[in-house]
């Protein structure tokens, strides 16, 4: 009953997207996720293979039908409801203005989802961000049994170390609002690395690998969720 | 007269004496009528009058009636009848004319009776007499009215006689009232048996119209023989008719007031009863009935009072406000408004309406306007909280009863709140001289003008710093970044800025308002207050760690006491036990310092990074610093502290003793490391004072050059005094900036004698230039009025302060190569000698592993050559040390693996001494291994070193990413652009010159980024990801040569610019990180998170559901108020309620 009640917006939403998809088919035939254009000067269009790479490997390795490209959206614009999942990422400063966090609110109350991957050097920046956005709702530290680390492949130690900026084991938090994970946030891992093109950072196959097997995780997560 | 006209004339005659004859039978049977019916109505009305009075047997009602109507017959017959149809004869009629004419005599009797006999001669009248006879009457009667002597004496009688009779017969059976009814109806019915006497009642208000919710009085006054209290019977419209018995309130009779009943025959009774409709809503039909008799029923109609049935308010607000007009259906007059709102008042009644009224507290009647039959309408202009009541008026004049009162709540506009989000402290000014600020500022009805107030302490000026207004469109919630250029503000060095935000309203109703924000300071610290709040933090770290080494060293010797203690006596008692343990106590306090002391340097290091003014060298250098600070409190140490508890708690001697000889290696390799912090502290200090210094002296030397310029372009007296007390700034900097010199120098010979001789060199021709007396002269030609004296003499004082810059600098980056090459030979001398100690050890080795037993002279020689070995690698490991103990060149970590390529010798040589040959050889293995790992150490530690770059190149690095990145920015525009162009406009030799000259930018930035790759190669720490960006700048030339400006290129040059700012990160951040790598994640061992709380996971969804459900209900306003606070009761409820649980 909980998941059914949890789900809820999530399918409702999932149904609008598809009757807005038959409607004005200004979409691409299925599941998008949109590329988050924030303001602030960050490079918000950082790691371009990455989530094109894991698009592909959704398509591959589930039965979910996903776009062949990431969208691109800002937070104020009326398309952002088109996308069930949005991802943002970045190394510097992000910025979200007040219409802004007003939208994305009701984006993620509404049953979208936002999955933030600090690139190095957004971390501080989308936390006083984000807090605008759910002021009421913390930022907490997803145990390892959460459900993001087991939809699909099985990550028992929690969030992979893909890349090593600081030092320190990463960290996987999340923000829940009335009762559903609206926000995943990876930190001092740099996923979008892992995922890129392999010639881009040259990690070994193994950190590509479990890059792409966490993304495909979470996005799992956030359609089933 | 002739016969013909004769005759004429007797046809006249007769004519006019047949026409009175008819107008008299007329009157006759109208004056007979006027008999027969009033003497009919009399007699019917004394009949009706004694039958209802005395109740009239049918003996007597039964001929009565008979004789009535025999005698109306009768009387209709003779005095109607017959006059009617009697036969006119004109001899009579004529006599009867002639009577009442006497003038006439009888002529027209003779006339009327002689003329049949004219012609027959009977009776002998000639024809000629009879002619004459009726022409004399023609004529005589021409003039005469023969009807006008009718009206008699006797007919006035006649009339008056039936009137009266009529009258009183009127009279007499109205007198009779209701009673007149059966009475007529017995008379009709003579035989119906008698009923004598009759019940009658008479009701009150009988047929009324009443006012809906009035109360309705039934008063019934009942005649005759009682049966009891009569009832009320009543009938609402609609409704089964009802039934109520009425109490008495009065008697005109004797037994009226009791129970009702009167004896039976008595006539004379009369009785009052009454009852009363309460609250009549609808119209109602009643009667009333006593006994088997029955009023008539009566009807009362019932008219509603006018009420309101609607009330529309359409809310206009100023439009400042930018709130959009609001129309409330809710029927609720409440009005909560913003001052200046205009409310119309649209009202409906319940029916149609004369007039409406808005009737406020003050007792103003405002009428509204008509608007329809039952609605009317008018505005009222939100001023001040009041009340008002409507009232209406309807055709009948009926008010609305009650008029209910509204309110009026007039909401003033709230001042607005503004706020310095970030930085939100005050601060020292930051890098770039920009500071990024965020404000936010909220107003109830919207924010106009936003700015930032500031003046500077010392200063008349003040400044204002627009942040620019909002626009037409209304923003109440405000929240504006921007970048404040400080260098628009003047602000100078040593100066502080105070600043605040300041907002302005949009209210255009009572005015705009404005509020200020907190006030925060910006401090510019100047070169003095900065050299001497970072040279002060290290003269505190410097003593702090300078008690830290002496404690350490005491430290030291207790170990070395207390092992030598447990060497003469291996048994441990407790006192051995408790001197051990409060060593070791002492050595985890001092770790802990130590690791405090890393945690103060590195607060100080990013105090230094917040300030452009701190070299990026001397960031480094402070870094380093705190990185031996981080690796002198070592895991190992505190692993071996652990380790001899262990072993004392076992009462291990051997254990024990082994465990304290590591600790003493341990001991030796801190206090080298806390003694190289301490000289590399000291060193570090050192060169920040000389690099301050420097760094003055250009700065003084840039402001006199300044002054020297203005003085020689100031036309003669102008400006003197301002450049006079200039002068005279500067010199009094100059004359601080000498005293500094000769403190940097004394601090600088107790770690480079050399670099000291050279700036104490530098202080002599500081002195021997005369600056000072030159700064002097040059400020009196200035206070003489003489500028164009003064300014050879402020060009000459620049010079010698560029030079002593020139100097100073030179004397600072010669100490680094000096150090660098002192470093060097250091190290290839140690390498040197470690090869040879390796060659020997490997002869040991070699010796002792080929065989199986050593003859004993043999093995006093081993020994020995062992021993002499350790002794060698102290002294080399001193000498290094002492060489390189204030540089960074040798890690301290090399001179803990001296001492354990110490202690395998050792070992080996007290194993090979007891005559095992194996386990010395192993041993001896193991301290050659060593031996040789140390040599590959130190062999690429000097590599390192020789490549190493100084501090200045970083700030140089740091400067060429900055511009690289810009220019990569402008770069990748420019390519989107004519990406664009390209797809709408194609190819031409336009857009093919743009992308030749964007090629140019892209190789230009390449050749730059190759440089630094090559140049910077071995810093991959620092650069991170660069040399990549190498190989993505080639991929975007080729794309480019291959298809221009494709999606491609763009999203290649946004990558290549990501790395740019990821590069300049990185530099940066390790200015102020301890540990700051990018490369490949290592594995970590990681503790799992807590469990999430249940209430997280757990939706509050389903009260928000039941709240929308019940919403969605079309209930009332204030019911749904009622809803929501009742739903967020709950709410609460449980919050409260689940964090008591956690508290529990």
């Amino acid at each position: 009953m909980r998941s059914l009640r949890t789900t809820l917006p999530g399918l409702v939403l999932a149904g609008l997207i598809l009757v807005t998809i038959v409607v004005t088919g200004a979409v691409p035939r299925g599941v998008t996720v949109a590329q988050v254009k924030y303001r602030g000067g960050g490079d918000w269009y950082a790691n371009p293979t990455a989530l094109p790479n894991l698009l592909t490997a959704l398509r591959a390795r589930t039965e979910i039908e996903v776009a062949e490209r990431p969208a691109t959206v800002s937070l104020d614009d009326e398309e952002l409801f088109l996308y069930p999942i949005i991802h943002m990422t970045g190394h510097g400063r992000v910025t979200f203005a007040p219409d802004e966090a007003v939208n994305l609110r009701s984006y993620l109350e509404r049953g979208g989802f936002l999955w933030a991957d600090d690139n190095y050097g957004m971390d501080q920046y989308f936390r006083a961000e984000i807090q605008k956005v759910l002021p009421d709702d913390p930022l907490v530290e997803l145990p390892h049994d959460h459900d993001i680390y087991h939809s699909f492949y099985d990550f028992t130690s929690g969030l992979p170390k893909i890349h090593e900026h600081d030092g320190g084991p990463p960290h996987g938090y999340g923000i829940y609002h009335d009762g559903r994970l609206v926000v995943f946030y990876s930190f001092n891992t740099d996923i979008g690395d892992g995922m890129e093109d392999s010639e881009v950072h040259n990690d070994p196959p193994e950190k590509r690998e479990a890059a792409l097997r966490m993304g495909v995780n979470i996005l799992v997560y956030a359609l089933t969720h | 007269m002739t016969a013909i006209n004769a005759e004429h004339g007797h046809h006249e005659l007769i004519r006019r004496i047949a026409a009175t004859g008819r107008r008299w039978r007329r009157r006759a049977a109208l004056a007979g009528l006027l008999r027969v019916a009033s003497i009919a109505l009399a007699v019917i009305a004394v009949t009706l009058v004694l039958d209802a009075l005395v109740g009239l047997p049918p003996g007597v009602r039964v001929p009565l009636a008979l004789a009535i109507v025999l005698f109306v017959i009768v009387g209709l017959a003779r005095a109607v009848a017959r006059p009617l149809l009697a036969r006119i004869d004109p001899v009579r009629i004529a006599a009867r004319i002639d009577e009442h004419h006497p003038e006439l005599g009888e002529l027209l009797e003779s006339s009327a009776e002689l003329w049949d006999k004219r012609g027959k001669g009977r009776h002998g009248y000639s024809i000629e007499l009879i002619d004459a006879l009726i022409s004399k009457t023609v004529a005589e009667a021409a003039d005469v009215d023969f009807a006008s002597g009718e009206r008699t004496r006797e007919g006035r009688r006649l009339a008056w006689v039936s009137a009266v009779l009529i009258v009183a017969a009127v009279l007499g059976i109205a007198a009779l009232g209701p009673r007149v009814g059966p009475a007529f109806e017995r008379l009709l019915n003579p035989f119906a048996a008698a009923s004598v006497p009759e019940v009658v009642i008479t009701v009150e208000p009988g047929d009324a119209t009443i006012i809906a919710g009035d109360d309705l009085p039934i008063v019934a006054a009942i005649e005759g023989p009682a049966v009891g209290p009569p009832v009320l019977r009543f009938e609402h419209e609609g409704e089964a008719p009802l039934e109520r018995a009425m109490t008495a309130i009065a008697a005109d009779g004797p037994d009226a007031a009791g129970d009702g009943a009167g004896a039976p025959g008595d006539s004379a009774a009369r009785a009052r009863y009454h009852a009363t409709l309460a609250d009549v809503r609808s119209d109602v039909v009643y009667s009333v009935r006593s006994g088997e008799v029955e009023s008539d029923r009566y009807t009362v109609g019932v008219i509603e009072r006018p009420f309101v049935t609607g009330i529309k308010l359409d809310y206009r607000f100023p439009s400042y406000s930018g709130l959009l007009p609001r129309t409330v259906e809710e029927n609720n007059g409440d009005i909560t408004a913003l001052v200046g709102t205009l409310v119309r008042v649209t009202v409906n009644a319940s029916k149609p309406l004369e007039k409406a009224d808005l009737v406020f507290e003050s007792g103003t009647h405002v009428p509204l306007a008509r608007l329809g039959a039952s609605s009317f309408t008018g505005d009222v202009r939100v001023r001040e909280s009041t009340t008002y009541a409507i009232e209406i008026l309807d055709a009948d004049q009926l008010r609305n009863d009650a008029p209910p009162s509204y309110s009026i709540v007039a909401v003033k506009d709230e001042y607005p709140i503004v706020a310095i989000v970030e930085p939100g402290k005050d601060m020292e000014v930051p890098r770039g001289m920009t500071l990024p600020l965020i404000i936010s500022a909220i107003d109830d009805y919207g924010v106009s003008k936003l700015a930032i107030r500031y003046s500077i302490e010392g200063l008349a000026t003040e400044g204002v710093f627009e942040i620019g207004g909002q626009g037409d469109a209304v923003q109440r919630d405000v929240v504006k970044e921007t970048v404040w250029d400080l260098a628009e503000t003047a602000i100078l060095p040593g100066t502080i800025l105070v600043y605040f935000a300041e907002v302005t309203d949009n209210d255009s109703v009572s005015g705009p308002k404005t509020s200020r924000s907190e006030s925060y300071l910006l401090r510019f610290p100047s070169m003095a207050e900065l050299y001497s709040e970072i040279t002060g933090e290290q003269e505190d770290m410097l003593q702090d760690l300078d008690d830290l080494v002496g404690d350490q060293e005491e430290l030291r010797e207790e170990f070395e006491e207390i092992e030598e203690d447990l060497k003469s006596d291996p048994e441990i008692d407790w006192q051995d036990e408790e001197r051990v343990e409060a060593a070791l106590d002492r050595q985890e306090e001092l770790v802990e310092e130590v690791s405090s002391m890393a945690d103060r340097m590195s607060d100080l290091t990013e105090k230094m990074s917040d300030s452009d003014r701190v070299a990026l060298d001397a960031l480094e250098k402070t870094e380093e610093i705190t990185r031996l600070l981080d690796e002198i409190a070592t895991k190992e140490m505190r692993e071996l502290i652990e380790r001899i508890r262990q072993a004392m708690s076992e009462i291990s001697p051997e254990q024990v003793s082994q465990a304290m000889q590591e600790m003493e290696i341990s001991q030796d390799d801190y206090m080298r490391r806390l003694e190289q912090t301490l000289n590399l502290l000291r060193r570090a200090k050192a060169e920040q004072q000389l690099t301050d210094i420097a760094n003055r002296a250009d700065e003084l030397a840039r402001q006199q050059e300044k002054l020297a310029e203005q003085a020689q372009k100031a036309p003669s007296g102008e400006q003197c005094e301002s450049m006079s007390k200039e002068q005279q700034k500067l010199s009094e900097m100059a004359e601080q900036l000498r005293k500094d010199l000769e403190k940097a120098i004394e601090e600088m010979s107790k770690v480079d004698r050399e670099a000291a001789e050279e700036m104490r060199k530098a202080l002599e021709e500081m002195d021997a230039s005369e600056l000072a007396e030159k700064m002097e002269k040059a400020r009196q030609k200035l206070t003489e009025q003489k500028p164009g004296e003064a300014g050879p003499m402020c060009q000459s004082a620049a010079s010698d302060l560029r030079a002593l810059f020139t100097r100073l600098s030179t004397c600072s980056g010669g100490m680094a190569c000096s150090i660098q090459q002192r470093d060097r030979e250091a190290t290839l001398r140690a390498i040197d000698e470690l090869l040879g100690v390796s060659c020997e050890q490997e002869e040991i080795v070699t010796s002792v592993e080929e065989r199986s037993r050593i003859p004993r002279d043999e093995i006093v020689e081993l020994v020995a050559k062992e021993a002499d070995l350790a002794e060698s690698m102290s002294s080399i490991a001193d000498r290094m040390f002492d060489t390189s103990k204030d540089s960074f060149t040798i890690d301290p970590s090399v001179y803990r693996a001296f001492g354990l390529v110490n202690m395998y010798m050792s070992r080996a040589a007290a194993r090979i001494a007891a005559g095992g040959s194996s386990a010395g050889a192993r041993e001896a293995r193991e301290a050659l291994g060593r031996v040789n790992g140390l040599v590959v150490s130190l062999l690429t530690a000097n590599q390192s070193n020789s490549r190493s770059q100084s501090g200045s190149a970083l700030d140089q690095l740091m400067q060429q990413l900055k511009q690289m990145a810009q220019d990569q920015s402008d770069l990748s525009n420019m390519t989107e652009q004519l990406k664009q162009q390209l797809e709408q406009l194609g190819m031409g030799a336009q857009l093919e010159r743009q992308l030749a000259e964007m090629k140019g930018r892209q190789e230009r930035i390449l050749e730059e980024a190759r440089r630094l790759a090559k140049e910077f190669g071995d810093r991959r720490e620092i650069l991170g990801r660069l040399d990549d960006t190498v190989g993505e700048i080639e991929k975007t030339l080729e794309e480019m040569d291959r298809s221009g400006a494709s999606q491609e290129t763009v999203d290649r040059q946004k990558r290549i610019l990501s790395r740019l700012l990821d590069a300049q990160r990185s530099l940066r951040r390790r200015d102020y990180t301890r540990e700051r790598r990018s490369r490949t994640g290592d594995e970590y061992i990681r503790s799992d998170p807590p469990g999430l709380p249940d209430d997280l996971t757990r939706a509050s969804q389903e009260l928000r559901e039941d709240l929308l459900r019940a919403m969605q209900r079309d209930y009332p306003s204030e019911y749904r108020d009622l809803i929501r606070a009742y739903f967020e009761g709950l709410s609460s409820d449980i919050e409260s309620g689940e964090s008591e649980g956690v508290e529990q």
